[in-house]
């Protein structure tokens, strides 16, 4: 009688005797070991969706948002390490500025060290689309590259360079920018 | 079903369910167990190299070949990079460099920028001149090698990178990409 656990994740297994031997009426039984298998594998599955504070900041002085506007963080862990994020900025309407420098944002956990120490220049984690508002041709498909001396993302644009507050593209008033990254992260 | 877990079965419900409850736990743990418990990030070297001739990294502090790749399952998260150092050459002909795994893809590869399965993203970094950084897609050359297709409306000579495009190589200067693909076990 008794039971065992798993090599790995330590899931409960039910001795093949163990309902015939135990005393039904007192004995928990599978119930409780199926609860505990479960939120087991479900914390470590971590496949839910969470939210996170975005900030879009500049290298120079920060972009100011107008009326309406937002940033927007969301991101799901998965398997247990990988992240995988999902942001929108909307620039909104009076009161808008643009800020000055190399545009930036941040992400909800660190990337793994391993992969930081990627060269400083960056490391393409993911993409994004920049639709400006009052014009189609500079609406602009930009890659998001992690800056590991600075741990935040930059967008890097198709002519080369970093997209900055005069180049390719200036943000405006009712422009918007959505994008997603992937990465690793070392935290538990 | 990928686990292929038990559907309860047997006229003695009680009797026969431990046993059965017990194989579903073990075919759980034995497919994701080790990727749930282990930290999947691995590294590897790859190994870059051109189509008529094969680049040298070159020494010194700035040259660099590397690569991590975050293993779910079969599905793999790659992100790797090279920069020339000392005493460098360019080799000849399309750049490419190794993946860890051959890729299972239905689309499959090709030689050809636009002909084969695009796998992600990077960008050539140019060290001395700011517009020189340019973003680059990630195309399967052959089961286990990328090639690097770029933009180019600015005139460039080549599809792909190569010794000559789109920068003229010196020290410093490299690739960095992500990718990601099914393994074939």
């Amino acid at each position: 009688m008794g039971t065992t656990v798993t090599t790995n994740l330590g899931l409960i297994k039910p001795d093949i005797d163990e309902s015939i031997k135990e005393n039904l009426p007192t004995f928990p039984g599978w119930a409780a070991q199926n609860a505990s298998n479960c939120d087991k594998i479900d914390s470590l599955f971590r496949a839910s969706t969470s939210t996170y504070t975005l900030n879009w900041t500049a290298s120079t002085s920060n972009p100011t948002l107008g009326s309406g506007g937002f940033t927007e963080g969301k991101y799901i862990r998965l398997f247990p390490r990988m992240t995988f994020v999902f942001f929108r900025i909307f620039m909104g309407g009076a009161g808008f500025a643009t800020g000055s420098g190399h545009y930036r944002i941040n992400l909800p956990f660190a990337v793994d060290p391993a992969v930081a120490a990627f060269t400083a220049e960056g490391l393409t984690i993911g993409k994004a689309i920049f639709q400006d508002a009052s014009a189609v041709l500079t609406s602009s498909v930009f890659l998001v590259d992690y800056l590991n001396t600075s741990s935040v993302c930059i967008f890097r644009p198709s002519a080369g360079g970093l997209w900055d507050n005069a180049s390719p593209v200036v943000p405006a008033q009712n422009d918007r920018i959505s994008g997603y990254v992937m990465y690793p992260t070392s935290d538990a | 079903m990928a686990l292929t877990l038990p559907t309860p079965v047997g006229s003695n419900f009680m009797k026969d369910f431990p046993g059965q409850n017990s194989t579903a736990v073990d075919r759980i743990d034995n497919y994701a167990g080790p990727c749930l418990t282990s930290h999947p990030l691995q590294s590897y070297i790859p190994v870059l190299s051109a189509v008529t001739t094969p680049p040298v990294l070159g020494t010194g502090g700035s040259a660099i070949l590397r690569g991590n790749f975050y293993e779910i399952f079969d599905q793999i998260y790659l992100w790797a990079e090279f920069r020339y150092g000392t005493g460098f050459s360019a080799g000849s002909g399309n750049y490419t460099m190794s993946l860890p795994f051959n890729v299972d893809s239905t689309i499959g590869p090709d030689i050809a920028a636009g002909g084969a399965v695009v796998l992600g993203n990077g960008f050539v970094w140019d060290a001395s001149t700011l517009l020189g950084r340019q973003p680059v897609i990630v195309s399967l050359r052959t089961s286990n090698q990328v090639q690097f297709c770029m933009r180019n409306n600015s005139g460039g000579a080549s599809r792909n990178v190569d010794n000559s495009n789109p920068i003229t190589w010196a020290i410093d200067d490299g690739i960095t990409f992500a990718a990601r693909f099914k393994r074939i076990p």
